[in-house]
């Protein structure tokens, strides 16, 4: 038996697609397009800056009231949280520069997330007050799935 | 000692590894002689499995044993965890999630390696090469880089264990399946890539992977459905879903995933789409790596945390090898990729199938837009903009709105061509119906356009998918005189494929169902309570009886609350919310308690208490119609997905445990 490698075409005349090929490229070109379209649109209204601590108190006069995601290590005993009213404030700096002044996020109407605790990891969105504080919409803690912490002697 | 031993073990597995590769592709290149190096190179990928084994039963041993003095151990592993939490510890940290990756693509490289391969002898070295070096490289990053059974300089009385948020069945189950179903994607893959490098390119990788294919998808839907289910149990924030990098990562491939299962379809029947089929395995399994590493490399800022190493270069380094090389071979061989056939019309189930392909890239791309934006500002504009959590629903759900609808239309499409009038005849029902549904639901007060297409579509697909069931059914009991559950039951056991596919296609409305309710109509609210108030949401009240702390084993304590639930004055549950805290860890976590009916859950969390009096305390309330219909969909699904790849009456059992490397060695030159 000859050694047919079975990858040349199988000899059909009908191989090419045929010259209808034009109106299916077509109606492929419109949901692309479509769809092109709608990452465009959503992107301009949903865009945040994402910014460290330092970052956002340099630029703090542009930053006023704009929506900005930032991140940061929590102070240790900066936290104050009133169960009743579900008022939250702590301190954050930068996981980089934690000797930089840090910066007070203030947060209403959730409750505690479980992982806030001194020198935990949070990620805020929400907008820099003129009063230099934080106005936090949502608020992230990082999971401790992986967190794998130092072993103690 | 037996770390030394497990370490040990492991080093041989790469070194196995290594052989298998090289000695495959050397055998490849020697043509029939080449037959010995090949069988050679088949007994060393199977033979990774027991060394892999061995290092991960090792492992295993050493978190059970508490054998504190291994570093991992030490991490995730505590004495006073019990002894399943021991063993689920193996994937609580870096390293040993890579190792136990590790350890499941040897076990499926071994089973692959037991296939018959009579019919496919010239894709053999392939596979076993693009396995044996995506083992390598695993293997690798956990003999160089995150080294499990490292040891520390001293002995810790006790290890840090597991954090309590990890101690749910939920975060147990859920990451072996993730795995699974990723590293399930890498045997179709090399199939895949093994017909493009030997050039036998015929249907033949396809068909034979397809088991695997809908495998690893059944195991990667599962993973993504218990995720979603664990973080609405026990994260609190009454979602299950949020868009986070590392969650897209397992919906990257899946995907990709589920295109190409259906996309093969195509190519099996009429030996079209084959271009897509290749792109879209290799693009499959690209993604896989990429989900990966966007997961473990904290390249993406995400909840997910995982502790930064070094192996994200690594994987980035790895992507770079792989890209190119698929990508090249695919471009090589891509006119021997030609369809047999060319498209007839625009209506017909071929065309249906192409854009669901283009459906499926669109939301490919978009997910994985949305996921890279910061770094492609980051890069372009020094500016790291990310993009808000509504901009995935925005960007998403009308491209999933489609792919469901066109779901429920290309059932109904015939092969090659269909009249206008023709599908007319079939499909005005189901859509009279469903537009009837929504004018129902736009009278009965509801205004959400979100809503009203989703409940739409949801109810045409659901009611084309049960009347291709009746059609079937109806024709069976017809012309064979069958009852109708009897004729139910042949027809759904002799059409596995197709009306397991089917079952799945329900599923999907279901769970669609579940998520255009609890998105849409989700309602939530807070409120202190002293004891015997109460508060309303959605049409549910609940009153604060009293609340309980204990202490539950030594290293919990437990403060409960009792709430009792009232709907049109008549008490329908008591519900007990409550918080979880392990001194030890200072470690808290809030477990929410839910009512959960076919209609809704009605989902509470206690937030804060006063202390000792325990006069008032605060909760949070989340009301969340539809949800459940997602979880019974995804039980559905397995099912469906059984029935599906169920092996039929007649088949041939393609597995054997003998392997004759003599026939190879028999064949006289210039056979194929």
């Amino acid at each position: 038996m000859a050694n047919t490698a079975d990858w040349t075409s199988s000899g059909s005349e009908e191989t090419r697609q045929g010259g209808g090929w034009a109106k299916y490229a077509a109606a492929g070109v419109v949901i692309v397009a479509a769809v092109i379209l709608l990452l465009y649109t959503t992107t301009r209204g949903n865009a945040q800056f994402y910014l460290s601590v330092g970052d956002l108190r340099a630029r703090g006069a542009e930053m006023l009231g704009k929506d900005v995601r930032i991140s940061g290590i929590v102070v240790p005993d900066s936290i104050v949280y009133d169960a009743q009213t579900l008022h939250l404030e702590f301190s954050i700096v930068d996981r980089e520069h934690p000797d930089q002044e840090p910066l007070r996020v203030v947060m209403e109407g959730e409750p505690l997330p479980d992982q806030m605790r001194d020198e935990a990891e949070a990620i805020a969105e929400g907008r820099l007050r003129s009063d230099g504080t934080f106005q936090a919409e949502t608020l992230m803690m990082k999971c401790a799935s992986k967190y794998e912490v130092e072993v103690k002697e | 000692m037996l770390a030394d031993v497990g370490r040990v073990a492991l080093v041989l597995s790469l070194v196995t590894a290594v052989y298998a590769a090289v000695t495959s592709i050397y055998g490849a290149q020697r043509g029939v002689q080449g037959a010995p190096w090949i069988a050679s190179a088949r007994n060393a990928l199977i033979g990774v499995w027991p060394l892999l084994s061995l290092s991960t039963g090792v492992m295993v041993w050493l978190l059970v044993a508490g054998d504190f003095q291994v570093e991992y151990v030490a991490t995730v592993s505590s004495r006073a965890m019990p002894t399943y939490l021991k063993v689920t510890a193996l994937w609580g940290g870096q390293a040993g999630s890579l190792l136990f990756w590790a350890w499941i693509a040897a076990t499926f490289a071994a089973v692959v390696m037991f296939r018959k391969w009579d019919e496919d002898r010239a894709l053999l070295p392939y596979v076993i090469a693009i396995n044996a070096v995506t083992q390598i490289f695993f293997i690798a990053l956990v003999v160089f880089v995150e080294t499990p059974f490292k040891k520390l300089p001293f002995i810790p009385v006790d290890g840090n264990g597991l954090n309590p948020l990890l101690r749910h069945p939920g975060m147990i189950i859920h990451p072996p399946m993730l795995y699974l179903g990723y590293v399930g994607f890498t045997i179709p893959y090399a199939f895949g890539m093994a017909a493009l490098i030997s050039g036998r390119l015929s249907d033949q990788w396809v068909r034979a992977t397809r088991r695997w294919a809908l495998a690893a998808w059944l195991f990667l839907s599962l993973g993504l459905v218990l995720g979603g289910r664990w973080a609405y149990d026990v994260l609190g924030w009454g979602g299950y879903w949020a868009w986070d990098p590392v969650e897209n990562a397992a919906l990257l491939p899946w995907l990709t995933g589920t295109a190409f299962l259906h996309s093969a379809v195509i190519q099996e029947k009429r030996g079209m789409f084959k271009g897509w089929n290749m792109a879209l395995v290799i693009i499959t399994y690209v993604l896989v790596i990429v989900g990966t590493f966007l997961t473990r490399s904290g390249v993406i800022s995400s909840v997910h945390a995982f502790a930064r190493s070094a192996i994200g270069p690594l994987f980035f380094g790895y992507i770079a090898i792989v890209v190119p090389f698929s990508l090249g071979w695919l471009i090589r061989r891509w006119d021997a990729l030609r369809s047999e056939h060319r498209l007839d019309s625009i209506l017909s189930r071929e065309v249906a199938f192409l854009i669901n392909n283009l459906l499926f890239v669109t939301i490919t791309v978009s997910v994985l837009f949305g996921t890279l934006f910061p770094l492609f500002t980051e890069f372009f504009i020094r500016e790291q903009i990310t993009l808000r959590v509504g901009w995935y629903n925005q960007v998403v759900g009308p491209q999933l709105g489609a792919l469901v609808l066109l779901m429920g239309i290309a059932p109904l499409l015939s092969w090659r061509r269909m009249s206008a009038r023709r599908l007319g005849r079939v499909i005005w029902l189901p859509t009279l119906l469903s537009v009837l549904l929504i004018g129902l639901l736009v009278v009965l007060g509801h205004r959400s356009v979100g809503a009203l297409i989703g409940f739409g579509i949801t109810a045409f697909v659901g009611l084309t998918t049960v009347l291709e069931f009746w059609q079937g059914v109806r024709a069976r009991h017809r012309a064979r005189g069958e009852g109708y559950l009897r004729a139910l039951n042949e027809l759904i056991v002799r059409n596995r494929r197709r009306y397991g596919g089917y079952l799945i296609h329900l599923s999907i409305v279901l769970m669609a169902l579940g998520i255009v309710g609890s998105t849409f109509y989700q309602q939530e609210t807070q409120g202190a309570l002293r004891r015997g108030e109460t508060m309303t949401l959605g049409g549910f009240t609940v009153m604060y009886e009293g609340l309980e702390e204990r202490q539950e084993s030594s290293e919990l304590l437990v403060s409960e609350a009792t709430v009792s639930v009232y709907r049109d004055m008549e008490k329908v549950a008591t519900l007990k919310p409550r918080r979880d805290y392990y001194p030890v860890y200072q470690q808290s976590t809030t477990i929410p308690a839910v009512r959960s009916t076919i209609g809704e859950d009605f989902y509470i969390i206690l937030v804060g208490w006063e202390r000792v009096s325990h006069d008032q305390a605060t909760f949070k309330i989340y009301h969340n119609p539809l949800i459940n219909w997602l979880w019974a969909g995804s039980i559905l699904l397995i099912l469906g997905t059984l029935v599906a790849g169920w092996p039929g009456r007649g088949e041939q059992v393609a597995y054997s445990m003998a392997y004759r490397p003599r026939a190879i060695l028999a064949e006289k030159p210039g056979s194929v």
